[in-house]
């Protein structure tokens, strides 16, 4: 009888120690941010473009994206549009853009765009560029958008 | 004993069984992401049109336009307009502006060619004639819209009646500067009389709606 009760405890035990484990282990590539539906405005040389895409954060932790690399403009930031008494406004997000575990957050029209200051090249509408986006978790993705001047609030 | 033994027995499967439906459980809970998105949702009263009651017939006014032409305000009359004010390195709002024409125009089909689009430029300084005409190309809306571009003096001037303005932000090292304006669309009638104001950012299927109604002569 105390043998079948030390059993227990030690199956217990094992199954604990089980689920630990495969917290720990857990497949990494299903724990990661993830960029979708990124498109560019068009843009002449010496213009500037925007940028709008959607980042999932499946991570265990809250990111920032603090950081934009393109070569095709002088610089890229993070911004918000904030329209008061029908005057459209921009304002960059100083301390770069905050997504939670688990979050899904869609830069559009009318919210936030990574703001392509001083484009260098022409940007034609069916082209593709490269954008590379860094976090402060140290994570570096590179992504592929599409040029588009398709609007999104047609429905 | 031997009963006793096997109910202790029974007992500690029973515990391992719970213990592995709460692991489970808390694996499930701790594993399924919270889906949270930010999106934007319009006043729900407001649909984004503004009736300009009564109408307001609009002064004349000449700039030039993407062909480096003079063009006045009266040239276009006998049919509807409908105006937008920008500049061409805009990054956001004049290229989704000029979007929504787009798909206007489209939508228009028929009646597509009975109405003016007008694109009046806030920043006749960098926005040349040939500005214009080079961003109307790559915006693929040179087919249908009407440029027009002048000192800001004078826009700022014609603006004031449509309760237009413009603020020239700083320029950084490079000389890029933004301009941030006034939004929007304004549809005058074919008598040039200003009926309506399409607030920035409203959904385009309205407007689209709203014109046809004009057309249907329900307006
Ligand atoms: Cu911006």
């Amino acid at each position: 009888m105390r043998i079948v009760h030390y059993m227990t405890v030690i199956v217990i035990l094992l199954i604990i120690a089980a689920y630990s484990a495969m917290r720990t282990q857990a497949p990494q590539d299903n724990r990661r941010i993830s960029v979708d539906e990124a498109w560019v405005r068009p843009a002449l040389t010496s213009g500037n473009s925007a940028a709008y895409l959607t980042i999932t954060n499946d991570t265990d932790n809250p990111v920032t994206l603090t950081s934009i690399a393109v070569d095709f403009a002088a610089m890229a930031q993070v911004h918000q549009t904030i329209v008061e008494n029908d005057m459209a406004q921009m304002q960059q997000l100083e301390n770069g853009l905050r997504i939670g575990t688990g979050e899904t957050i869609r830069l559009q029209p009318d919210g936030y765009h990574i703001m392509l200051m001083d484009v260098q090249q022409v940007l034609n509408e069916g082209e593709t560029v490269s954008l590379i986006l860094t976090f402060d978790n140290g994570e570096t993705l590179s992504i592929e958008a599409q040029i588009s001047n398709n609007i999104v609030n047609l429905e | 004993m031997r009963r006793q033994s096997w109910l202790v027995y029974l007992f500690g499967l029973l515990i391992v069984g719970i213990s592995l439906v709460a692991v489970y459980i808390v694996y499930l809970l701790m594993t399924t992401p919270q889906t949270e998105s930010i999106t934007i949702t319009p006043d729900t009263a407001f649909n984004g049109i503004t009736a300009i009651e009564p109408p307001l017939l609009m002064s004349d006014f000449t700039l030039t336009n993407q062909h480096n032409e003079p063009i006045r305000l009266r040239d276009l009359s006998g049919k509807p307009i409908l105006i937008t004010f920008g500049f061409t390195s805009c990054p956001d709002i004049c290229p989704f502006t000029l979007g929504e024409m787009r798909s206007i125009h489209e939508a228009l089909a028929d009646n597509a060619d009975d109405i003016n689009f007008v694109f009046i430029s806030v920043d006749g300084e960098r926005d040349t004639p040939d500005t214009l005409r080079d961003y109307f190309d790559l915006l693929r809306v040179d087919t249908f819209l009407i440029g027009m571009t002048g000192t800001p003096d004078s826009v700022r001037q014609l603006g004031e009646e449509y309760g237009v303005n413009f603020i020239y932000d700083e320029a950084d090292d490079s000389g890029n500067y933004g301009v941030t304006h006034t939004a929007g669309m304004f549809l005058l009638d074919e008598n040039q009389n200003w009926i309506r104001r399409y607030t920035y950012g409203m959904q385009a299927s309205l407007i689209i709606e709203d014109i046809q109604q004009f057309f249907a002569g329900d307006v």
